[in-house]
């Protein structure tokens, strides 16, 4: 099953022709072909396209790049010239763009393989997985739990041995998340790392888009290609991009911080709790000292990430009003209520309630939520910039929760919302973060870790998840 | 009771850049609806905004050229409303740092203050064809300035005055073309009265999109007319959007005033903030052309001319450009705005071009200067320039278009036309003096126009006794 190897290791077996990309991408559709009509983490799968590439690399022979034959997906909200780019929503449900991401050009230019577009929350808004407009994404680990989200389709592909890599975008864990529940390795880089032009995204301050992996190695040979500078992207940064540089060398003497405000939260789940406790012990024995630190604004990281998120998202996704492309209802008497319509049958429920709560931020001036969200902001970043003087890396379980079941009605509002405590703050303050897998709960769904570094410092995390995960083993 | 009014202006100026604020596509005028147009003018999904460098640099000419303090550090905000012209659902404009504030312009001894100009992108248009709408996206994206000026204008004289000492300088600085017929300058208007001496602001009128100066003036005029009338019968102005009707001279309701608070604005993070280095601000500082101000003094002192003369000249860079260039090849440079004005000007066609080479004004000039050709004969020579270049001096030679300047030679036409025309001498003689004029005619029409005016005139005089 050649569907189940790592990225490194089709590496070698391409480059010594072992293998063919043919057998490989022919793998890949198959395990789509069995495994996706429960799943759900396709909603274009570009079948023709793949085996035509395939063939055409097989002619050719030569790899002129290590993704050179590797198949992979992309999340559906990232632009791809003739391919439907649908968001998972209603609103572009027929959109097919006429011009590419930069991120999507840059995989080309590898000579990867496209499989298709991946299943995610509507216009990446949402947490779960359940919010696509097509079909909900399961967790390959138990298929009547959810993925995770917004990157649902990514992450689950990449368990499910469909995808050997896929591209996320995380805005406020939309990569980390769904990494986690679905126990594969996902990297949100520090902002400005990758290209957003042509990632459909709806709060611009905090998005990126990043790699959704098996292995750690994997993941880091994934963003080395699609990170760099882009002049179309004017938030884009030129930076050394020395990602693998570091992930051999071991873990011995370095810190890390464990904060302590995040330790005590109660809505941590028994076995999250004792994963992530595991986990220190696990770096400890790799020479690692772990201290517990203390983060008093993490508690503000929640209602700064949605204050600021909703009232872009209310801004950002002004643009599909039904005019120039896109749904547009079919009646209608006069301009206002074609907006009305087109917007109130294109999006759906989640989108809706973050471009209320958005507007409401923005319309209700007097209040001044978004200078205290942005004030928290900052407050938040000198925190870790201190933390980062003395520390490599922050250390924080990936979610409170593994993976919830379909159904199961969560308590309160409330409590679906700390589901981002630990990964909000990561996008407020724009620095990196791998998700990686520790172990399994109760139910055999996966826990995950969450390790951040200072600004432009991948090449640590990818050291620290490089060392973890050997020393952790296969997941099983 | 004693009136004031407070006005002030607001002005949009379309950039002359070659492309849009942030993308690529052409930045021009008349072109086929929707033919300059790219995925991120058209606010396609994903696409980003890239700040087009020419159009800030423009903006800071305009602020240099306006008095302004060039903000190093300004940032790019999202106006959000909904229209089918603005494919994304908001402007990005600069609402809470603009580029530049504090500025003014001199108009004739009082300085009207300009509180900010701040850079944004101009929207689509739409076109209504029978019961159907349709949208062009061409100028969706084009970069413009918005000019405030503080509420120091006091008339709409000194608004008239104002705008165009504004459409001058950015004129000179090649940061407009300032068109209002293409609509690359369009003016609202901002307009209170209050009782002479009191600080308070009275009831505010918006103008909208007034068409000319001329009709900025009336309107004004006329919106000062009715508050004060109003007042006097112990009403007052409503707070609404007005516009002008140029036929019947009244400003007419078009709906009650929007009030700015109820758009939504925030930062567009999607751009960085505007980072601008004191050594690029001198840079552009260094390059900045001479303003319309600076070349009147100069034209003034250096050649002579008059208030009229400057303020024809002043018109457009390219009249004032070509006075530079004759002017630097005349014997007499007065003399050649003379004739430029007078003569050239009046042929000028709807396009405002100078079919004469400034040289051949030079020329045409400079003989006048030597005597060595009339005023009359300059006047046909510039009207052949019109039509073909050639050289002046060899054309007045094989042509014999010398300026009669013999006392002989000129007599005996005298001679001649006063034999001929025995009844205006007469009448002369009887003390009607316009008959000195009729035969200064008929002499010159017998020379071709080649007569020699002042000697002509002292010929005539002392023939006639
Ligand atoms: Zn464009």
């Amino acid at each position: 099953m050649p569907n189940r190897l790592s990225i490194s290791e089709c590496i070698k077996l391409l480059d010594n022709r072992e293998i063919k990309v043919t057998e490989l991408v022919n793998a890949y559709l198959r395990e789509i072909e069995n495994r996706d009509e429960e799943i759900n983490a396709f909603i274009t799968v570009t079948k023709d396209e793949a085996l035509e590439k395939a063939e055409e690399l097989d002619r050719k022979g030569k790899r002129i790049s290590p993704l050179s034959g590797i198949p992979g997906g992309i999340k559906d909200n990232i632009c791809t010239k003739n391919i439907n780019t649908t968001c998972a929503s209603k609103m572009l449900k027929d959109f097919v763009p006429k011009y590419s991401a930069t991120v999507y050009e840059r995989l080309l230019d590898n000579d990867f393989v496209m499989l298709g577009k991946l299943n995610m929350d509507e216009f990446a808004i949402g947490g779960g997985g359940e919010y696509s407009y097509f079909k909900p994404v399961k967790n390959p680990y138990n298929i009547s739990h959810m993925a995770g989200g917004s990157s649902s389709g990514s992450a689950a592909s990449v368990a499910a041995f469909e995808c050997a890599f896929s591209l996320g975008t995380d805005t406020g864990g939309s990569i980390l998340k769904p990494s986690s529940y679905c126990g594969v390795v996902g990297m949100k880089p520090t902002f400005g790392t990758v290209s957003r032009y042509g990632v459909v995204g709806f709060a611009p301050s905090l998005e990126q888009t990043g790699p959704i992996t098996r292995t750690v190695l994997d993941n880091a040979i994934v963003l080395s290609k699609i990170a760099g500078h882009d002049e179309k992207d004017p938030c884009s940064i030129k930076r050394d991009l020395d990602f693998l540089q570091d992930i051999d060398k071991g873990l011995k003497g370095l810190k890390i911080a464990v904060p302590k405000e995040l330790m005590d939260m109660d809505v941590i789940q028994r076995d999250v709790r004792k994963c992530y406790e595991k986990s220190f012990e696990i770096f400890k024995e790799l020479g690692c000292q772990v201290d517990v630190v203390s983060m008093p604004s993490l508690q503000y990281s929640l209602s700064a990430y949605y204050a600021i998120s909703s009232s872009e998202s209310a801004s950002t996704l002004a643009r599909y009003d039904g005019i120039r492309y896109g749904h547009r209802t079919k009646e209608y008497s006069n301009i206002e209520e074609l907006y009305e319509k087109t917007r109130g049958e294109g999006f759906g429920i989640d989108v809706k309630k973050r471009i209320l709560f958005g507007t409401f931020l923005l319309v209700e001036k007097e209040k001044n939520y978004l200078d205290k969200a942005r004030k928290a902001r900052t407050i938040l970043m000198n925190e870790y910039e201190r933390l980062f003087k003395e520390y490599s890396i922050v250390l924080t379980p990936a979610s409170p929760i593994t993976a919830p079941a379909f159904g199961e009605k969560q308590s309160n509002a409330l409590e679906k919302y700390y589901e981002d405590i630990f990964t909000t703050p990561i996008n407020l303050c724009g620095i990196p973060a791998l998700s990686m897998p520790v172990c399994k709960d109760s139910n055999g769904l996966p826990v995950g870790i969450i390790l951040s570094a200072r600004h432009y410092d991948e090449k640590t995390l990818y050291r620290f998840g490089h060392a973890f995960e050997a020393a952790r083993g296969i997941l099983k | 009771m004693k009136y004031e009014a407070v006005i002030g202006l607001e002005v949009h100026v379309e950039l002359k850049t070659n492309t849009k604020l942030f993308c690529g596509c052409r930045n021009e005028f008349g072109k086929k609806p929707n033919t300059l147009v790219c995925p991120v003018c058209a606010g396609m999904p994903g696409t980003l905004p890239r700040l087009n460098k020419e159009a800030v640099n423009l903006a800071i000419k305009a602020g240099i050229g306006l008095n302004c303090k060039i903000n190093k550090f300004s940032r790019f905000d999202r106006k959000n409303y909904y229209y089918p012209d603005l494919p994304k659902g908001y402007q990005t404009t600069q609402y809470e740092m603009p580029l530049c504030t504090d500025g003014y312009i001199d108009i004739g001894g009082r300085k009207i203050g300009i509180e900010r100009i701040h850079l944004e992108e101009d929207a689509g248009k739409l076109i209504h064809e029978e019961d159907k709408t349709f949208v062009d996206f061409n100028r969706s994206g084009v970069p413009l300035i918005e000019i405030v000026s503080r509420p120091d204008i006091r008339s709409g004289e000194e608004a008239a005055l104002y705008l165009k000492k504004l459409r001058g300088i950015l004129l000179f600085t090649g940061v407009s073309d300032c068109k209002m017929n293409e609509g690359s300058m369009r003016v609202d208007v901002n307009v209170s009265v209050r009782p002479k001496g009191l600080s308070f602001f009275g009831a505010k009128t918006e103008i909208k999109n007034i068409n000319s100066f001329q009709y900025t003036q009336e309107a004004i005029g006329y919106e000062i007319n009715r508050h004060i009338e109003l007042y006097e019968n112990g009403k007052t102005p409503e707070n609404e959007t007005r516009r002008y009707d140029e036929k019947s001279k009244k400003t007419y309701t078009m709906r009650a005033k929007e009030d700015s608070s109820l758009y939504m604005y925030l930062p567009d993070t999607e751009l960085v903030p505007l980072d601008i280095s004191e050594e690029e601000i001198d840079e552009i500082r260094k390059k900045m052309p001479l303003l319309p101000e600076e070349r009147e003094k100069m034209y003034v002192k250096e050649h002579g001319l008059s208030d009229f003369d400057c303020e024809n000249i002043l018109q457009e860079v390219h009249f004032a450009e070509y006075f530079e260039e004759a002017a630097k090849l005349s014997k007499d440079a007065k003399n050649s705005a003379n004739l430029l004005i007078t003569q050239i000007f009046s042929l000028l066609e709807s396009d405002k071009v100078i079919k004469i080479k400034p040289l051949r004004l030079a020329e045409v000039s400079n003989l006048m200067t030597d005597e060595v050709i009339n005023s009359s004969t300059a006047k046909k020579l510039l009207e052949k320039l019109w039509e073909e270049d050639f050289d002046v001096e060899n054309y007045v030679k094989e042509n014999k278009l010398f300026q009669i300047n013999e006392k002989d030679v000129l007599s005996r036409y005298i001679d001649e036309a006063m034999e001929e025309n025995q009844k205006i001498v007469d009448d002369y003689r009887k003390g009607k003096k316009k008959a000195l004029k009729a035969l200064t005619g008929i002499v010159m029409a017998k020379t071709r126009g080649r007569a020699n005016p002042r000697l002509l005139n002292t010929l005539l005089n002392e023939k006639l006794g």
